[in-house]
């Protein structure tokens, strides 16, 4: 039988209630508070007793002193006295408990108490939650204008940018409503104090929604990683839990260095700019040594690591892929004896988008490529956004700087497509093309343009099936 | 800020002031209030210490010394005079108090 455990506290800070009533249904279930972390609490196995707990708040306390400040000191021998005895700080929040019924309540005037929390707000949780729901609303910006705007293209074009964006709006809203219930309950508390009653019980709605909203982060997460592993995205799922797991590693590890600054009695400004250097130095190295290996690696440079060779100064497929729903050696009919294959598997569950590229040789002619992209909309709204994003510079009238890109509409029967555009370079025609089914964009580009009869073999091989 | 703060004393205010007019820690703070107010007025060592910390802010009290944890102190020229401000509102409550009930009593 284990004894010690760990659990996730959803407790807001303010809430000294909630925390009282909860360490005490613990105690009475033989579990004694031992140590408060951010969200991870640590309990120690113990008889199941009538324990009381309260909590008062030091607007002193950091985890970054050295030790208890002197007014934490007196503050305990004051506590001590009246029968209570300390159990851990949790940011300023000074968690004690007593078996005696019969002690005095460390707080016995509510006015104070509610002056006293206030000030222990301002000093750390208001300027953290200022602060990450400004990172959030940053984070999630080009999410949320595209939400607002309706230009849902940038929304689904990929399953990371999907879930980023509402993880990160889902945290802004979490904020948001954090500050806005506490601001509430001060408000509430100060007129009952004003009516002689006490600051207002805070009842269970901020715990489950910060519960529901860790449930929903996670279930965010599990189905991000099922839809890139569904996606053929093992590579960008495989990254995200390597991301994440450093994510974590950094945390542990500068939790840890703030600890060792403690055990060596560093000053709080001392400990504060360690932690931060090192805080930085591990972002870098972990973070940078992420990239930086992926780079090497060319872990996202196409699916598989085909075997290559080098000839004419370019790298060529040992045994080219053979998945390419159409090859340039079926388009032009020629045999070639030197050919490049790759695939790119990008966008999202509701925007897969897969980009086929092939480049060719035969004999001592140029090399010849052929490259398209296929997306297939999951609903019509999406499939409009897909075009609207290609086809917005036509009727773009404003300043241009450099050259000016635009697809001009052509017949879409060569192609057997509902509708076709070329691309167009400051009215110049490029061998690019837009097609379009319901279901399914195309973007196709080659070197040559096509014949009509490429240009029919294009539109069967690469439309949708029939 | 402080002064606007102060300017009437609650009970336990009142009393810790009344304590301090000889030095005495928290601890002895907390046994006296008991035993002036017969166990009337209870003075939590939370609310205790933020009012020490207050007061002490104010110019009220000063410390007087410092025992490992154990701090000391003692009413300044400042706290006595608003302890005897309070004092005097307290017997204007009083008076106003006993000339209304005498007045009734008469008529």
């Amino acid at each position: 039988m284990r004894d010690t455990k760990y659990r996730i506290e959803t407790l807001c800070l303010y809430d000294y209630r909630g925390v009282e009533e909860h360490l005490s249904a613990m105690a009475a279930q033989g579990w004694r508070l031992e140590k408060a972390g951010n969200t991870l609490w640590k309990y120690r196995r113990a008889e199941p007793s009538s324990l009381r707990y309260a909590v008062t708040y030091h607007d002193g306390a950091s985890q970054f002193n050295p030790g208890p400040t002197q007014g934490q000191q007196s503050l305990e021998e004051l506590c001590a006295a009246a029968g209570w005895q300390k159990v851990c700080d949790w940011f300023q929040a000074q968690i004690f408990s007593t078996d005696d019924p019969t002690a005095v309540p460390l707080e016995t005037d509510e006015a104070l108490r509610l002056e006293n929390i206030h000030r222990s707000m301002r000093k750390n949780f208001l300027p953290s939650s200022i602060i990450l729901l400004s990172i959030c609303l940053l984070m999630s910006s080009s999410f949320l204008y595209s939400l607002i705007s309706g230009k849902i293209f940038r929304l689904f074009e990929s399953n990371a940018h999907l879930f980023s964006g509402t993880m990160f709006l889902l945290v802004a809203v979490l904020e948001i409503y954090t500050l806005f219930h506490y601001y509430r309950w001060r408000k509430n508390s100060r007129r009952s104090l004003a009516d002689g009653g006490s600051c207002v019980p805070l009842g269970p709605g901020y715990r489950c929604l910060n519960r529901a909203m860790l449930v929903l982060a996670a279930i965010l997460a599990f189905l991000y990683l099922l839809l890139e592993l569904y996606g053929g995205g093992r590579g960008r799922a495989l990254f995200f839990l390597l991301y994440i797991s450093l994510l974590v590693l950094l945390v542990f590890l500068v939790r840890r260095t703030t600890a060792l600054l403690r055990r060596l009695k560093a000053s709080k400004n001392v400990n504060i700019a360690g932690t931060l250097i090192v805080d930085v130095i591990l972002a870098f190295a972990l973070t940078g040594g992420l990239a930086y290996g992926i780079i090497r690696s060319g872990w996202f440079l196409g699916d598989g690591r085909e075997e290559t060779y080098e000839y004419q100064g370019k790298e060529w497929d040992v045994s080219p892929r053979d998945d390419l729903p159409l090859t340039l050696a079926e388009l032009t009919g020629e045999d070639y004896a030197h050919v490049r294959r790759r695939v790119f598997n990008q966008g999202s569950f509701f925007l897969p988008q897969r980009t086929y590229y092939e480049a060719a040789l035969s004999g001592s002619s140029s090399s010849v490529w052929l490259d398209y992209t296929i997306w297939e909309p999951k609903f019509p709204r999406l499939q409009e956004a897909v075009l609207e994003e290609f086809l917005k510079t036509a009727g773009y009238s404003g300043p241009r700087y450099g050259a000016a890109y635009c697809y001009i509409p052509e017949s879409p029967d060569p192609w057997g497509a509902d509708a076709a555009y070329r691309r167009h370079i400051d009215g110049a025609p490029l061998n690019t093309w837009l097609l379009s089914w319901p279901g399914r964009v195309i973007v196709v580009s080659l070197k040559e343009p096509p014949s009509e009869m490429q240009q029919s073999l294009l539109g069967v091989r690469l439309g949708p099936e029939v | 800020m402080a002064r606007e703060k102060f300017q009437t004393l609650t009970e336990p205010m009142f009393y810790i002031l009344l304590s301090l007019r000889r030095e005495c820690c928290g601890t002895d703070i907390m046994a006296q209030v008991a035993a002036l107010t017969h166990g009337r007025v209870d003075l939590g060592p939370g609310t205790l210490y933020n009012l020490l910390d207050s007061f002490q802010k104010a110019g009220m009290i000063r410390e007087t010394s410092v025992l490992g944890r154990k701090r000391s102190y003692l009413i300044t020229s400042k706290g006595q005079e608003a302890l005897e401000t309070e004092y005097r509102r307290l017997l204007a409550l009083t008076e106003d108090y006993k000339a209304c009930m005498e007045g009734e009593d008469l008529s």
